[in-house]
């Protein structure tokens, strides 16, 4: 049996069932956390951030203009959340060693090899952070969490030109504080 | 280096942060408890006063009087296009409408109004009509996407839902209560009381 759209069950959280959000929540909840961690803040921030979100997107469920696209609506509360969030408190810095998942290497690496590779990722994180917010946004969409442009341009609202130059100025930062690191790598 | 290989090492490089998150289980319960908690606005707790199903009690003298009525403030209303029909906002007061004609006689009709704007049928069934898939159609209020039927109801109380374009089955918002329909489905209940 196939599952009713978005647009279908908001219209019936709209009409009073409000049971109805469960299912809004059970379908785009991992991709909130996902992004609200990749943002960089620590799991019990990022819950925090993803449950006011949803519960945003619930009192204000009738300003959703175009409810088959609830998941972009809902990105963009959860976003500005984040933007909030960070303006608040100071990010948690990443996660123990032992809670990263695999790194570029597909062979399991020995201790050493673990350090460093915790190593870069600090770096790549820290570098990461310092890149201003709106360009870390395109970034984080763009390689971790796999958007196209016209899929950030929609989950933002920024136009195209918009999230290319984004994209552009967090690429140069990123690299320029990250070229001794990829100095190091590349011998 | 082109522009090329500067973005693979920079995909490269931000890929070793990324890692499959995952929402713990407890973010849709806190989620859902604080959506329960929220009051309805005002204009919601009267629009659901408004919309519950009402019984009225009417001999057939009185159901034929109000039909005439309800006809007659129709046809002054038909050159108006942007009126709400009457029937429609005033649940109790309209005629009563026999019911694709398989309801059994009683002096007690209750009426039914869901509101569907964009939907091009709706049916309701319920332990009355031994949830006949078929059920009641309601009526389409002149376009407003307010659809409405009266059902004779004796006295007792009733689980219902509304059938909407055929195939989806949803509870009434404006029920007094929902029970679970043990299926994974919500079922409506009203009370169709001996003394309205």
């Amino acid at each position: 049996m196939s599952q009713p759209s978005d647009a279908v069950v908001v219209s019936r959280v709209l009409s009073g069932d409000r049971e109805a959000f469960g299912t809004l929540v059970d379908r785009h909840q991992d991709r909130m956390i996902a992004y609200a961690r990749h943002m960089g803040f620590g799991s019990d921030d990022a819950m925090d951030i993803v449950q006011d979100g949803f519960v945003r997107a619930f009192r204000h469920l009738r300003r959703c203009g175009d409810p088959e696209r609830f998941g972009g609506w809902l990105f963009r509360i959860v976003s500005n959340q984040c933007r909030t969030a960070a303006t608040k408190t100071a990010r948690k810095k990443s996660e123990p060693l032992e809670d990263h998942g695999p790194g570029l290497r597909s062979e399991l690496p020995g201790p050493e090899e673990r350090l460093e590779d915790s190593l870069t990722r600090d770096r790549i994180r820290d570098a990461l952070d310092g890149v201003p917010a709106d360009q870390r946004e395109a970034l984080v969409l763009m390689y971790l969490e796999g958007y196209s442009v016209a899929e950030i341009e929609e989950l933002t609202g920024a136009s195209s030109s918009a999230v290319k130059m984004r994209l552009k100025r967090g690429r140069d930062a990123l690299e320029r504080v990250l070229a001794p690191l990829f100095l190091e790598i590349e011998g | 280096m082109n522009d090329m290989n500067r973005d693979e090492r920079l995909r490269a490089a931000l890929g070793q942060l990324r890692e499959d998150f995952r929402a713990p289980r407890e973010l849709k319960t806190n989620v859902m408890n604080r959506v329960r908690e929220i009051p309805d606005p005002a204009w919601k707790r009267a629009v659901d006063w408004l919309l519950r199903p009402r019984t009225v009690r009417m001999t057939p003298v009185t159901a034929g009087g109000l039909a005439f009525a309800g006809l007659a403030l129709l046809f002054l209303v038909r050159g108006d296009p942007g009126a709400v029909a009457p029937v429609a906002t005033m649940p109790g007061d309209g005629a009563a409408v026999a019911a694709d004609g398989q309801m059994p006689a009683a002096d007690h009709v209750t009426r039914f109004v869901f509101v569907a704007p964009g939907a091009s049928s709706v049916r309701m069934t319920g332990d009355f009509v031994a949830w006949d898939p078929e059920g009641v159609g309601l009526e389409n209020q002149r376009g407003t996407g307010i659809w409405t039927v009266d059902v004779p109801l004796e006295p007792g109380v009733y689980q219902y839902t509304f059938i909407v374009d055929g195939t989806e089955w949803r509870p009434d918002p404006h029920a007094v209560s929902q029970v679970d329909d043990g299926f994974g489905q919500t079922n409506s209940v009203v009370i169709v009381s001996g003394n309205s």
